[in-house]
């Protein structure tokens, strides 16, 4: 296989399996924040911050991976 | 492929200062301090005990942080010493996070075709630059109070010394193990705290980027809600910079406690 070649196969596999686990995550924590949610409306807002928060967090995997995707893109 | 314009991690040099190279992306970020210092000194003249609308933005995000970093350390006269340094990399980094909607700003072209200014936070300097001094500023304040005591939560050679059965030995090695792990830990920190947010705002670049330069028919209405996510995404961003360097540095002076 040529080098080029990997190194586009290496970012996409990079990214799709990196996307897994963060999509699972966020998931979770939007599914439990609306569970909180219709149990107790009078803490939306201060639940919705939180969750945006956790999501974010959450979030940093993906991020991780994506970063490694776009180094093998343009860097390597 | 469409026409997608060159996509570079690294910034493009703007010019030579004595030796050393200025690129695009340390003068945008010198541009988003000044538009912070301008802005900051503007409204400071203008404090009021009626506050405008501004003010009242600028008072509740203070507050905010304030009472978080009250209930992260427990002590009032603490929070307001490490005050200044979250809100500051808040603010910074929510004005370079958004230097992309700056009207115009993108269109300033140098000679070789790059643009003059480039989101400074998609640049993997500035992000590094700003979790090392989260990472500097909480081990100095453990040492500063208690430099002996923040030795011994990372190595903890002295369990050795307290062995009295085999069971203890075993115990004494898994705590160094774990002690190992736990500078380690801290080097990740780092990283973490950086790629987050070098990854999410160079995303959105680049994502605006791909759809702009997919085909003609592209470039004008469907690149808004990505505008509009990677603004949001900006500015959720700074918001757990901030708080992750409120928990780092809360945590660090905690432990020394």
């Amino acid at each position: 296989m040529e080098a080029e070649a990997a190194k586009l196969l290496a970012a996409g596999l990079c990214m799709g399996l990196g996307a897994i686990g963060p999509g699972i995550g966020e998931g979770v924590v939007a599914g439990k924040a609306i569970e909180a949610m219709s149990r107790n409306p009078k803490m939306a807002d201060k639940i919705l911050p939180n969750m945006l928060l956790g999501m974010a967090i959450t979030e940093s995997t993906g991020i991780y991976s994506l970063v490694i995707a776009l180094i093998l893109l343009f860097v390597v | 492929m469409a026409n997608i314009p060159e996509i570079s991690v690294a910034p493009h040099e703007a010019f030579q200062l004595g030796g050393f190279s200025v690129s695009n992306a340390m003068i945008s970020s010198y541009v988003a301090l000044t538009i912070l210092l301008i802005f900051l000194l503007i409204h400071k003249s203008k404090l009021k005990i009626v506050p405008g609308r501004v003010q009242v933005a600028m008072e509740a995000m203070v507050m905010f942080f304030y009472s978080n970093l009250i209930e992260a350390y427990g002590s009032e006269k603490r929070a307001k010493k490490h005050l200044p340094l979250i809100v500051g990399l808040f603010l910074f980094i929510l004005i370079c996070n958004q230097f992309t909607i700056i009207p115009f700003a993108q269109s300033i072209v140098t000679g070789d075709g790059t643009g003059f200014f480039r989101n400074p936070t998609s640049h993997f300097a500035l992000p590094i630059a700003m979790a090392l001094i989260v990472f500097f500023v909480s081990h100095i304040i453990a040492l500063t109070t208690n430099p002996v005591r923040h030795f011994r939560n990372f190595i903890k050679l002295g369990l050795f010394l307290k062995i009295r059965s085999f069971k203890d030995f075993g115990n004494a090695l898994f705590e160094n193990f774990l002690s190992i792990l736990d500078i380690i830990g801290e080097f990740a920190k780092v990283v973490s705290l950086s790629a987050r947010l070098f990854g999410n705002v160079f995303a959105g670049e680049v994502m605006v980027m791909v759809i702009t330069g997919l085909s003609i028919y592209t470039q004008f209405i469907v690149p808004l809600p990505f505008y509009v996510l990677s603004i949001f995404s900006g500015l959720i961003q700074a918001l757990v910079f901030a708080i992750l360097a409120m928990a780092f540095i809360s945590g660090m002076a905690k432990s020394v406690e």
